[in-house]
């Protein structure tokens, strides 16, 4: 073998192990600098190359800044240079490779054809060698990007020969890969760092929209727990009840804190009046028409003869179907309702009813005496009869209920039907021995179980009673 | 025409003297910091000023170069004809940022620009030294 022959042997051997153990290192690493210093050292120590440095694209700025430097008595780590200012430069503004063989004598020459046109030279930035004569600088392209420079300089005139260009290139090339790798790192890193800041800020929103929420949640409550003190204002108290019934039960639950359900009770001359109103909805809508129904009721009560139970009805209907249609819609809104006149004196009790039942229980049984088959308001209903009152005789010691929907339009968890008429008169057969507020709770409470899981769905008002 | 031993004498390394003659007969001698290797048949040389290399090239196309190898001192005249100027393309690219790489080293970007690279054919090279 020749001379000639073994040196390209040997330095192609050497080529393959310098760039084999830069493909291990970017194997093992994502930092850039590391790999880059790995090169740079390898670079001398296989070639001699003393002086080369990694310049990295800092695009924004336009600038290549210094990542990895080897062999130079000065730290040029973080300096930068600009594109498209001097070798280094001029290769990242071109993105091709430029090899200089006597940067000194083209300096001189530079400096003195400005003397002779006048120009005064200005020193440029000096990133490296600044007595550099031979110079090799490669782009470190990856798809058509630029993402730095590589870059061997040397003192001698003339060092690199086009095969140094070649392993340059070669290196740069990997260098480039690990750039490529940690500029995807980086994006995705910012890009967690993104969804990081947009979680913290969604979540201080969240914070605060519940703290919102909460709070209005709050003002609405309060407002209708005082809506709820007026609702009962409007309700029949106690001790009004006891002066005129030894023996009395209500239940008054609205589902919300108010309710469409009312009771209400009026001491007469020779008696007294006893109704009870389930109003359209529940809730606050519900709340208001049971207060707009009892001041009608109060109204036409005072300003009517109670001779006629039924006339007085039909005027509750009149009068509040002319405070509710002002609207050019037709009226949804009205109430079932029941109404009794005792006279004590006489053991007789007066009914008429809205879609309301009294319950009468007495040796007999259960007696229901139904209202008429229309409520009071809704336009739907204003062209069915109200019915006649009914009167009728009773015993000491005789009971009688009225309840709104929310009793036998409870729906049971097991039989997946309402209450209804059939189970409440079972109920009070068999409870009608009791006191009135026995009756009323031992109701609620076997409503309750016949509920089991199911929602209750609407107010529940009782009111039962046994005439002195 | 071009082999590889003149290679070396085109790196640019020890500058060239060119003499061109005008149509009247007036010769000019002048030193170039490099004569650029294009192929076996072309060299090219830099076109920064109107000088009168340009004046007699446009009256008498054929021009005269020493290059020195830096290698070995070995002397060689080319015998050279102007063929034409280029103002594009990758030999341009090449000349025009080594030119522009010195010059924004020196202050001295915007000021030398290259204009064009003359290519002239090489009709006959005699080592003189």
């Amino acid at each position: 073998m020749d001379n000639n022959l073994e040196e390209r042997l040997e330095r192609k051997t050497k080529e393959l192990e310098i760039v084999q153990r830069v493909a291990v290192a970017l194997n093992a690493s994502n930092e850039v600098e590391t790999i880059a210093l790995l090169m740079l050292k390898l670079m001398e120590e296989y070639f001699d190359f003393q002086h080369s440095i990694l310049l990295v694209l800092r695009p924004e700025e336009e600038v290549l800044e210094v990542v990895a430097t080897h062999g130079y008595e000065v730290d040029n780590l973080g300096k930068t240079i600009s594109v498209g200012m001097g070798v280094i430069g001029m290769v990242a503004k071109k993105q091709r490779m430029m090899r200089m063989a006597n940067l000194g004598a083209q300096r001189k020459y530079m400096q003195a054809i400005s003397k002779n046109t006048g120009n005064e030279a200005v020193a440029g930035q000096i990133v490296g060698l600044p007595d550099a004569e031979s110079q090799v600088a490669i782009p470190m392209m990856a798809e058509d990007r630029l993402l730095g420079v590589l870059s061997i300089e040397s003192k001698k005139i003339n060092f690199y020969n086009p095969q140094d260009e070649t392993l340059v290139t070669t290196l740069a090339n990997l260098g480039a890969v690990s750039l490529k790798n940690a500029l995807y790192l980086q994006q995705v890193e910012e890009a967690r760092e993104q969804l990081r800041e947009i979680n913290t800020n969604l979540e201080q929103l969240v914070t605060e929209r519940t703290k919102e929420l909460a709070d209005a949640h709050a003002d609405i409550v309060s407002s209708i727990s005082y809506a709820s003190r007026i609702q009962r204002e409007f309700i029949p108290r106690s001790t009004t009840l006891q002066d005129h019934l030894e023996d009395f039960g209500v239940v008054w639950q609205p589902r919300d804190v108010v309710g469409g359900d009312f009771y209400w009770f009026q001491p007469q001359e020779n008696g007294y009046l006893v109704g009870l109103g389930d109003c359209t909805g529940h809730g606050v809508p519900g709340a208001f028409m049971s207060l707009v129904s009892i001041s009608t009721l109060n109204r036409i009560v005072r300003e009517n003869d109670l001779s006629d139970l039924t006339s007085l009805l039909k005027q509750f209907d009149t009068s509040l179907r002319a405070q509710l249609g002002r609207s050019e819609e037709e009226s949804r809104d009205g109430l079932d309702f029941g109404l009794c006149y005792l006279s004590p004196n006489e053991q007789r009790l007066r009914f008429v009813g809205a879609k309301m039942s009294l319950f009468h229980m007495n040796g007999d049984g259960v007696n229901e005496i139904s209202g008429a088959r229309k409520s009071i308001g809704y336009d739907t209903a204003r062209k069915r009869p109200f019915r006649d009152e009914i009167e009728i005789t009773y015993s000491v010691g005789d009971t009688f209920l009225m309840a709104s929907d929310g009793v036998i339009d409870q729906m049971g968890s097991e039989t997946r039907m309402c209450y209804g008429k059939q189970r409440l008169e079972k109920f009070l057969a068999e409870h009608k021995e009791e006191s009135a507020q026995k009756i009323c709770d031992d109701l609620i409470s076997t409503l309750s179980i016949y509920r089991g899981e199911n929602a209750v769905l609407d107010d529940v008002t009782v009111f039962c009673f046994r005439p002195n | 025409m071009i082999k590889e031993e003149h290679l070396p004498a085109m790196q640019g390394l020890i500058p060239a003297c060119v003499t061109t003659c005008s149509a009247a007969g007036e010769p000019n001698a002048t030193v170039v910091s490099q004569v650029w290797y294009v192929d076996e048949e072309h060299v090219a040389l830099s076109h920064q000023f109107f000088n009168k290399t340009r004046r007699n090239i446009s009256e008498n196309p054929k021009a005269a170069v020493m290059i020195i190898s830096p290698e070995n001192g070995s002397a060689y005249d080319l015998t050279i004809s102007y063929e034409r100027t280029e103002t594009e393309g990758a030999l341009f690219d090449e000349m025009d940022m080594q030119l522009e790489a010195i010059a924004s080293m020196t202050g001295m970007s915007g000021i030398f620009k290259l204009l064009g690279a003359d290519i002239y054919k090489v009709e006959s090279i005699v080592q003189v030294a």
